[in-house]
């Protein structure tokens, strides 16, 4: 059983895609779990060893316009300055040190051109929804061939 | 030399808040003020929608106590609407509004403040936090994420959301409980309130060891303010709010519709959150606290008998009398924390709650509407005006953070003078300071919207402190 999960606020424009990314790739999948939320939580932490692979969708302010990796496991114990914002290497952290995870954890991030209030993709970020659909498909549906 | 420091940001707090500490030459702190430096205006724009909009809109105020907004917005809605809404209805608001208290409390606790007292006040910053506390205590950790999930957890299960829900309505509930998802959250209890024990147990650790820091916190006599049930048992839903002065003597009984002819506000221009006080007394004398404290200073007993054990150990503390000690908001939290579970099971094992009968149907009765209910950090109102086509005409919402205000100021005054000395500024100190904030658990995003215009003024400094230039925005 895989988890997707797509977070992000979607009432900022391009910061809708997470949500756009999960949502498209769980499609059609009955042995996928869907969770679209505002930002990762602690919380979310406690769910991840009931599953074997999870990917975490986001839409990103820099960097290349579309970047899937896979995260590997931190010392025990990693801890970060705040905890205003749980990014996923201190969600990973989290999971294994406190719940026994073991899963596969990927990031799947696009570029996001515009975070303005409003609704709707732009241009830019629509045509790197379409390559990371195309990226991270294999992954998703290799793990139910 | 006198100079002032400034503590910016407040940290482990919901919101964005300084604080700044005047010193004279001697280095001893002569003054202190709490700045929300937030503005959100809710009240404002909120003027032309649909009253029965606002339980949607007004959750998305804040994401740690949407659903306080919620019910008291839909409770301003039915008093509009003069209806009465189905007993399944009230249950499963009941139901939500625990589950809220027990996801606040929890991040309050666990998240935010118990990093001081299990880490220590004087420990490293960067890791003084949730995940300091996972690191070095991970059973501690796990109880207290997973605390705070379950509450979130009765939240989306009934309306499909952790937060900023939907589904609380004029009338009643959007939705239902079903049986199953009744019987995964009564599956949580025995695991909710072995953490409820494990967080009052290292409350009481902690004051044991630390006595007089406990004892002396910020300790100073001040009127409270809270809802109760018409016996003084306390209450979150609804109720009787009454204000009791320092001794515990009622000073007044009264049902949210005339919340304004008891309360008052000032503004100040070092704040966008306004000052509440108890009118009848002044502003100098009629300084209120509201919240966890106040609410179990003003109740007789709790509802329920775990927490009622609770409740009679601390009120031991003070000989029975209103505990004054600003820390003891922790303890007193931490007990309705108890309580609120301990309800949470109550209702979830009444036959009928999973009725689907959850909503009343009316319409607009009248053109006023009062709703209140106790926030996880005091008492909430909601106060529309609507004109014959039901459009808001004005909206004034009385934040339980607000109400607050003036217990904030005077207790970074009160911590600021114990343990800060200006000529050797330590980050402990400072620390301390910023708890005295964390103990009220304030919620700023909640609390700040002014009516009317913004005025602004913006002073420029030089190194020396010299003010240089003035450039001021009139309302």
């Amino acid at each position: 059983m895989d988890l997707l999960v797509g977070y992000g606020n979607c009432a900022r424009r391009d910061d809708a895609l997470g949500w756009e990314l999960a949502k498209s790739l769980a499609q059609g999948l009955s042995r996928v779990d869907l969770r679209l939320t505002q930002q990762l939580g602690p919380e979310l932490a406690a769910e991840l060893g009931a599953y074997r692979r999870v990917l975490l969708a986001d839409a990103s302010a820099g960097g290349p316009p579309v970047l899937l990796r896979r995260l590997r496991s931190h010392a025990k114990g990693a801890v970060q300055a705040t905890s205003h914002h749980t990014g996923p290497e201190v969600l990973l952290s989290l999971a294994e040190s406190l719940f026994g995870a073991r899963c596969e954890l990927w990031v799947l991030t696009v570029r996001g051109e515009s975070m303005e209030f409003g609704e709707g993709l732009s241009l830019a970020a629509r045509q790197g929804l379409k390559a990371a659909l195309k990226l991270a498909r294999p992954l998703i549906e290799d793990a139910h061939a | 030399m006198a100079k002032t420091i400034s503590i910016n940001p407040v940290t482990r707090i919901e919101g964005h808040a300084r604080i700044t500490l005047y010193t004279g030459d001697d280095g001893k702190v002569t003054n202190a003020e709490f700045h929300v430096n937030e503005f959100r205006g809710f009240e404002k724009f909120c003027e032309g929608r649909v009253y029965t909009e606002m339980p949607t809109i007004t959750p998305r105020i804040c994401g740690i106590c949407p659903t306080s907004h919620a019910l008291a917005s839909v409770k301003a809605c039915e008093d509009i609407q003069q209806v009465k809404i189905p007993y399944t209805g009230l249950l499963l608001r009941r139901l939500i509004e625990l589950g809220q208290l027990v996801s606040s409390h929890a991040l309050s606790f666990y998240h935010l403040s118990a990093p001081d007292m299990l880490l220590g006040f004087d420990s490293e910053p960067a890791s003084r936090n949730i995940l300091g506390i996972a690191a070095k205590y991970p059973e501690i950790g796990v109880k207290g994420i997973r605390l705070r999930k379950f509450g979130q957890e009765i939240s989306e299960r009934l309306t499909g959301k952790k937060i900023h829900l939907m589904g609380i309505v004029a009338g009643g509930m959007a939705y239902s409980l079903r049986e199953e998802d009744r019987q995964a959250l009564l599956g949580w209890i025995p695991e909710a309130l072995d953490s409820c024990k494990t967080a009052l147990e290292l409350f009481k650790k902690f004051r044991e060891e630390n006595k007089q820091f406990v004892d002396s916190f910020a300790n100073y006599p001040t009127l409270y303010m809270g809802t109760v049930t018409p016996d003084g048992t306390h209450e979150v839903y609804d109720g009787v709010i009454r204000m009791i002065d320092e001794n515990g003597k009622v000073l007044q009984d009264f049902k949210a519709q005339d919340y304004l002819m008891y309360i008052a506000e000032r503004s100040m221009d070092f704040s966008y959150l306004k000052f509440p006080y108890f009118k009848p007394l002044g502003i100098e004398k009629g300084h209120y606290r509201v919240g966890p404290l106040a609410r179990l200073n003003v109740a007789s007993r709790m509802a329920t008998p775990l927490a009622q054990k609770e409740f009679e150990a601390y009120k031991a503390i003070t000989g029975g009398w209103p505990n004054h000690g600003t820390f003891y908001y922790h303890y007193a939290r931490l007990i309705e924390l108890l309580g609120a579970v301990e309800q949470v099971r109550q209702i979830l094992e009444d036959p009928k709650v999973t009725s689907t009968n959850v909503q009343s149907l009316a319409r607009r009765n009248q053109n006023e509407g009062i709703g209140s209910c106790e926030a996880p950090r005091g008492t909430l109102f909601h106060h529309y005006k609507v004109d014959d086509t039901g459009m808001l005409t004005k909206v004034n919402l009385l934040i339980a953070t607000g109400q607050n205000n003036l217990g904030m100021n005077r207790s970074v005054l009160e911590v600021a003078k114990a343990y800060v000395n200006g000529k050797d500024v330590k980050e402990g100190a400072l620390n301390r300071v910023e708890a005295a904030i964390r103990c009220y658990d304030p919620c700023l995003s909640c609390s700040t919207h002014a009516i009317g215009s913004m005025p602004m003024v913006m002073e420029v400094y030089g190194p020396d402190g010299t003010l240089l230039s003035t450039v001021r925005k009139d309302a």
